[in-house]
């Protein structure tokens, strides 16, 4: 929805929060930080904070659903009610359903489901705060803790999305930018041949647009997987021979 | 050489599990720690479900009581099968052998012995062979240290019985936190000798 | 018996016999809490927060505030509302959907302890009488269950209400990004729930002596030392005076854990 009163852009080409068109929001990322899930991460990624928590692969509920051939992957997106500005109703929206069906998606590329016939890898992520990307921190999150549950993977999954502002193509849109902006674009890769695991759209793009919001965001997505690969390597210290 | 290694991260050595190939080349598919030792090498995942293989002695709880034998919980998203003419009930506690795994990763069990009361430990399967050590090393010396009977499956399943419970659960605890550090069964020694560090 | 139910029935008697025998599995004695941690302010976007650490269990407490009408038989009081979620994030066992009975039975068991203490001070909340008041919607959101939600999930209302702020109003219209006056609160009721074992009784307990316990019994007791909620859980019995002993510990308890954690 555009508003012509408020300027995304200053005359200097600097965003309202101060960062440059290219520029991510400040991330950090911790994982095994939960007791009795299988694997965690912690995640915060401008003013979202995440939380993500792995179990299985275990029994399938109820038996009818399990698959002889491959592990079952469920995916749960949930919003904390005092995650939003107005307090969200607890229970799965038509919105939090949708991104639970392409994240879960985006992650059956890489997990190995073969390994685990028959049980069921279960990821739930929680937002405990919101500010525009949430589902790009909570699939990026998600997939370390993926990790840290010791579940084989192909490669981790890095999300980061890109989108339009003041005519111009940005990086990380931050709330504002979503709100106002022209275009969003969330992606996912796996950063280990930069292929796009998920992609949504809305807005206004040219064939140029495109092109330039592909590489925006995978290349802010190879940036936040340095921060995956940290957070997980510094995790345990392993004294060399 | 040791190095923490992610899903996806290229391998350079050769090593069969817990990894993939892609155009001729190797990568890591689990969160783990990479030995490496003259051009070949081994990846110890850091967390996993355990993953039954023949020859395996399990720790197992029985679930179901059926005529000719029972469902024991081993510790995976299946039971195992125990054929048996032992008298279970629901809730006992037996260490046995896995004798056959099929296709879809169900277990048989056999050597069953059923296992008097006692305390019940899990911890993640991938930290067994460090708590058992080279040659059962470091449970036997845990065993003399403490006065106690330690069985461990390697399904994660620890029991103990008799002697200092607090002590054998305290050195395991050690141990999970400290996997890959090296000198730990002079560490463990020490902790179990009541040396502070 | 189901799977995790088959866990705890083999190892319910050692941890039953370390109880008696005045060891707990942890090392703690009969009426000590595991290590305490609050971090208030924790959700920028809530009007107040608290994630509490209580041993490994983890709970976090939002509270958020809106404006509605007010009740016909308090017509110049806001409202409070209190919604615990057990999601399946927190523990092997949790499923997704709406609240369960232990959902719903914690939810119920902390309003109270706000309700009935007088915390809120909720004819202050009241903007037009008759038609206009303000809402405070508790949210007890649990992210690892490792024993005693009630006390974590009491403790972290208690300090997110006492550091949450109201935001502004401008008509009918709330700012969120405007927050101004704290929350008018008094009291600070905090819950201790002590479980039975055969005759003992012990203060916050684990996942292992919950899932062995025979009862339990949860005291919410405010800064002046009244009684404002009390749920008794499980199929054990309580004698008179037991229960007397117990409510003299839970306030010494609970008045250690006020100081370290709720700042006047």
């Amino acid at each position: 929805m555009k508003n012509p009163d408020i300027k995304l852009l200053d005359n200097k080409g600097k965003r309202l929060d101060g960062r440059g068109l290219k520029e991510l929001r400040p991330i950090t990322i911790k994982a095994g930080v939960l007791d009795r899930a299988d694997g965690s991460c912690y995640l915060e990624w401008g003013g979202n904070k995440i939380i993500a928590g792995v179990y299985g692969p275990r029994e399938v509920i109820p038996k009818h659903l399990a698959d002889p051939l491959k592990a079952r992957l469920v995916y749960r997106y949930n919003l904390a009610p005092f995650s939003v500005d107005e307090r969200a109703r607890p229970g799965p929206s038509r919105r939090s359903i949708e991104i639970s069906k392409v994240s879960r998606e985006a992650l059956e590329k890489t997990v190995m489901l073969e390994e685990f016939p028959k049980t069921q890898i279960d990821v739930y992520v929680e937002v405990l705060e919101a500010e525009a990307g949430t589902r790009c921190a909570a699939l990026t999150a998600a997939s370390v803790a993926l990790a840290d549950a010791g579940i084989p993977m192909k490669d981790l999954v890095t999300a980061c999305a890109a989108g339009k502002i003041g005519g111009k193509i940005a990086l990380d849109l931050a709330k504002e930018e979503d709100n106002y902006g022209e275009a969003d674009f969330p992606i996912a890769i796996l950063p280990r041949t930069r292929e796009v695991v998920l992609m949504q759209m809305d807005g206004n793009f040219t064939r140029e647009e495109l092109d330039e919001a592909l590489e925006t965001a995978i290349s802010g997505a190879m940036q936040v997987y340095e921060l995956q690969k940290k957070a997980l390597k510094e995790k345990y210290s392993v004294e060399g021979e | 050489m040791k190095k923490i290694v992610i899903p996806g991260e290229e391998i350079k050595s050769r090593v069969r599990e817990h990894t993939y190939e892609d155009k001729g080349k190797t990568y890591s598919a689990v969160y783990g720690v990479l030995i490496e030792n003259e051009g070949k090498g081994k990846i110890v995942p850091l967390k996993g479900h355990y993953l039954p293989r023949k020859g395996d002695t399990i720790i197992g709880i029985v679930e179901d009581v059926k005529y000719g034998g029972c469902m024991v919980d081993i510790n995976t998203a299946e039971s195992a099968y125990l054929h048996t003419e032992r008298p279970y009930k629901e809730a006992d506690v037996l260490v046995a052998e896995v004798m056959d795994i099929n296709e879809l990763k169900e277990a048989k069990l056999s050597r069953d012995r059923k296992l008097p009361k006692g305390t019940l430990l899990e911890v993640d399967s991938v930290k067994v062979p460090r708590i058992i050590g080279k040659n059962n090393s470091m449970i036997n010396m845990i065993q003399e240290l403490t006065g106690s009977e330690v069985i461990v499956g390697r399904n994660g399943r620890i029991w103990i019985h008799g002697g200092d419970i607090t002590k054998v659960m305290d050195a395991i605890n050690t141990i999970i936190e400290k996997t890959h550090v090296s000198g730990l069964t002079e560490k463990i020694k020490k902790q179990l000798e009541g040396e502070s560090e | 018996m189901d799977h995790e139910d088959i866990i705890w029935e083999v190892k319910k008697e050692g941890i039953r016999n370390a109880v008696l025998a005045g060891k707990r599995m942890d090392g703690r004695a009969q009426y000590e809490y595991r290590p305490v941690e609050v971090k208030t302010d924790y959700i920028k976007r809530a009007e107040g927060s608290a994630l509490v650490k209580l041993g490994k269990t983890q709970v976090l407490v939002g509270v958020k505030m809106d404006i509605g009408t007010p009740y016909p038989d308090t017509p110049n009081h806001g409202n409070l509302i209190t919604n615990a979620e057990m999601g399946p994030i927190a523990a092997p066992v949790f499923t997704p959907g709406p609240p369960d009975e232990n959902a719903i039975e914690l939810a119920r068991v902390v309003d109270r302890g706000i309700r009935e203490s007088g915390m809120i001070d909720t004819e202050k909340l009241c903007i037009t009488e008759g038609e206009l008041v303000w809402n405070v919607l508790v949210d007890v959101h649990v992210l690892d269950y490792d024993g005693n939600l009630f006390d974590a999930a009491s403790l972290g209302a208690t300090a997110a209400l006492h550091t949450a702020k109201i935001p502004k109003l401008e008509g009918e219209r709330v700012i969120y990004s405007e927050r101004k006056d704290p929350l008018p609160v008094k009291w600070a009721p905090i819950a201790a729930t002590f479980v039975r074992i055969d005759r003992t009784d012990v203060l916050d307990p684990s996942l292992g002596e919950e899932k062995s316990m025979d009862g339990r019994l949860t005291l919410i007791t405010r800064d002046d030392g009244a009684l404002c909620a009390a749920q008794k859980g499980g199929p054990c019995a309580y004698k008179k005076e037991e229960i007397e002993k117990l409510f003299d510990i839970a306030v010494e308890k609970t008045n250690e854990l006020r100081k370290k954690v709720i700042k006047k």
